[in-house]
Order: structure tokens, then sequence, then C-alpha cells
């Protein structure tokens, strides 16, 4: 699996997608050695780097399409013949039968109505890392990371 | 009906053919899983000639379909008289060989067309008789992902539009293939991509390595590419 610093944002945002509604599971997450202190030795949130001070592509171009969410769960559900609404963030897309084909039919999907050739790249690369286990949570934000440019 | 191969093109021809009522006398794959609870199981690694006598015992109407099947028949089981045929990912005699470097080639060279090809299995590697295709174009902006899966789906549906006259015996050399011959016959396989690094600066070498999600289906391609970023 993802091992080293520069794949624990990757981890955290996969792992929280799993327990969180996607509007709580944070769009950025930076890595720091260690939480400043200020001289009383309280946490010093200020002097934590600001996530969304990061060279790339502006705010605009990052938006979220509105329904992020609805538009994957429909690919999702054209391709395994499911009830869109029925798709919770958890949803196992191998326990609700898609075969390997399958899956190459909805992240190709997915990828073409929210990614540019370029995000889709990101996008698929190291996808393999999730290939084991996909969720709808997952897949959801892997697309929002390839979107802001956060996957390395 | 005898299937050998792998993956979900494998599992859902075998799901698919008993759906519609036809005997699954055995499944010889990797994966256990392949046989989609429609028949008995063979677990085959690489050599399918080793177990020539398992197939020979297991069938009941001398058919063996072959789908997304890298072993190669020899002697072994072409000499036992059954009818053996190939879903080929590519067409022929152009995509001879390996299907992702097949595509590779072909967005790189800018080929008009690409398909899936149901064949005959000779002695050769994809020279069989050609019984039947599907064939689409290939656009000018087309990446090796798309075509892939094009390629893929072709070969499944080509399977199930020909299971019906193969089943009956009516299957025959297609003479409409003959007017539109797809080029001339060549070979693709893991040595091709020893001659990549000529291609690097090439206008189309960005979209014919795009492997998209096939990346996890392609480690040789993944591993040359690389090589060369």
């Amino acid at each position: 699996g993802p091992s080293g610093p520069s794949a624990l944002p990757e981890v955290l945002r996969t792992a929280l997608a799993r327990v969180l509604p996607p509007h709580l599971v944070p769009a950025h997450v930076l890595v720091v050695d260690s939480v400043p202190s200020t001289v009383s030795g309280k946490a010093d949130l200020d002097a934590l780097p600001d996530p969304f001070a990061r060279s790339g592509p502006p705010a605009a171009a990052v938006a979220e399409p509105a329904g992020l969410e609805e538009r994957v769960a429909g690919h999702w559900a054209a391709v395994l013949g499911t009830d869109p609404a029925a798709l919770t963030p958890d949803a196992d897309f191998q326990a609700l039968g898609g075969d390997s084909l399958a899956l190459v039919e909805m992240l190709t999907a997915v990828s073409a109505d929210l990614l540019d050739p370029d995000q889709a790249r990101h996008f698929m690369a190291g996808l393999e890392c999730l290939l084991r286990e996909v969720t709808l949570g997952q897949v959801c934000a892997r697309v929002r990371a390839a979107r802001a440019g956060a996957i390395a | 009906m005898i299937f050998v191969g792998d993956g979900a093109l494998l599992r859902r021809a075998v799901a698919h053919a008993a759906d519609r009522g036809h005997p699954v006398d055995l499944v010889c794959s990797a994966d256990p899983a392949d046989a989609a609870g429609a028949g008995p199981h063979l677990l085959v690694g690489a050599d399918i000639d080793a177990h020539a006598a398992a197939l020979a015992a297991a069938s009941s109407d001398g058919i063996v379909w072959s789908l997304n099947n890298r072993r190669i028949f020899r002697a072994p089981v072409l000499s036992l008289g059954l009818r053996l045929y190939n879903v080929h990912n590519g067409l022929l005699p152009r995509h001879r060989g390996l299907p992702s470097v097949a595509v590779l080639h072909a967005v790189l060279h800018g080929h008009p067309a690409y398909g899936a090809t149901l064949h005959e299995v000779d002695a050769g590697i994809d020279t069989g008789r050609v019984l039947a295709e599907r064939r689409f174009p290939i656009g000018p902006e087309d990446r090796f992902h798309q075509v892939m899966l094009r390629g893929v789906r072709a070969c499944q549906q080509l399977f199930e539009e020909q299971l019906p006259a193969v089943a009956a015996g009516r299957a025959v050399p297609a003479d409409a293939l003959a007017g539109r011959p797809a080029g001339p016959s060549a070979y693709h396989g893991v040595r091709d991509l020893g001659r990549l690094a000529h291609w690097r600066d090439h206008p189309a070498y960005a979209r014919a390595t795009d492997l998209g999600p096939f990346a996890a289906h392609a480690p040789e391609l993944v591993e040359a590419i690389r090589r060369l970023s």
C-alpha cells in the first residue's frame, strides 16, 4: 500500500471519506513535522501553514462541480445497473457486482465527465492501491484531489 | 463448451453462454471465480497443453473458446480434434499478438481502425482463419485507454453475437471481410517495447501511452513507459 509522508494526505482523506459525509472531508491536507507552539506552550494555530496558499490552478479552476457525489453515483449506477439513490459513500463497487471491466468502465466515465486529460492522468496514476476495495467515497475523494492537483 | 482465458471478459462469456443454455463443460483459468458458478473449473497456469487430456475428457460438444487468453495452444491440444475459437482484441492480421502492445502501436502510427476478431485457432499466433470481426475507427484525438476499452467491448459483443452460429456449427470464414483487409500482418509483443524510445518525441506518443485505468492490467507497458519518463 501507499507509504511515506507524501502519501499521507491521500491516505487520510480516503480514510475520512469512509466515515464522514463528503462535505466534511477536508479538501486539502498538509503534513507538518510538528504543531508549532506559542511561548506559553499552547498550540499556535496561526503559525500553521495556510493549506490554501499553494501554487497551482486558481480557485475557480478547481471549484467543485455541482453535485459531484451525485454525478459519480450516477456513473456507478449506470455501470452496475443499480439505483443511484441507494448508493452511500461506503458503497463497495466489487460487492455490488462490479468486475474489473466494469471498474474500467466506471473510472473512464467518471474521469471523462469530471476531469480534463491532465487531471485524469493524475486520477488514474497510483489507482492500483485502491483497486482492491473501491468505495464511492474514495472515488469522490480522488476526483476532488485530482481536480485540486493534489495527487502527486 | 470449454473456456480458456482470464478475467472479466472470460467470466462474462461463461455467464452469458450458461444463461443462453449452452453447456459449460470446463473453465480453464488462473482464478476459480472465472467459472461464474456455471461449470467446473480447472486451475491452469501458462501451460494449457499439459491439460490436454482433461480438455478431451470434459468436452461435450467439441467447442473450445479462448478469450483474453495468453496461453498458446500447441500440438497436444490442437491434435484433439476439437474446434478452437479465439476472440482476439485487435484486427487481423494487422494487430496480432499482445493487445496492449497492438493498441499502443495502432494509436502511435495512426491506424485508421481497430476492433475485435473471431478466428479459428491454428499452430500460429492469431493466424487462423477469420470468421467475423467488429471494427471501429480510431479518431485523431483517441487515447490508448479509449481504444483499448472499445476493443474489449467489441470482444464481448463479438462473442455474444457469434455464439449461436459457433454452437450450431454454422460459423464459416466471412467472405465480406475479404474486401477490406486489415493491412499487412504484424505481430506485437513485449519485445516491441524495447523500441519505444525511438518514438518518444512522436506527436502521438502521449496519447498512445495514456493507459488510463488499464495501467493496472498492463504492467509490461507501465514499466516500459516509466523507463522513458
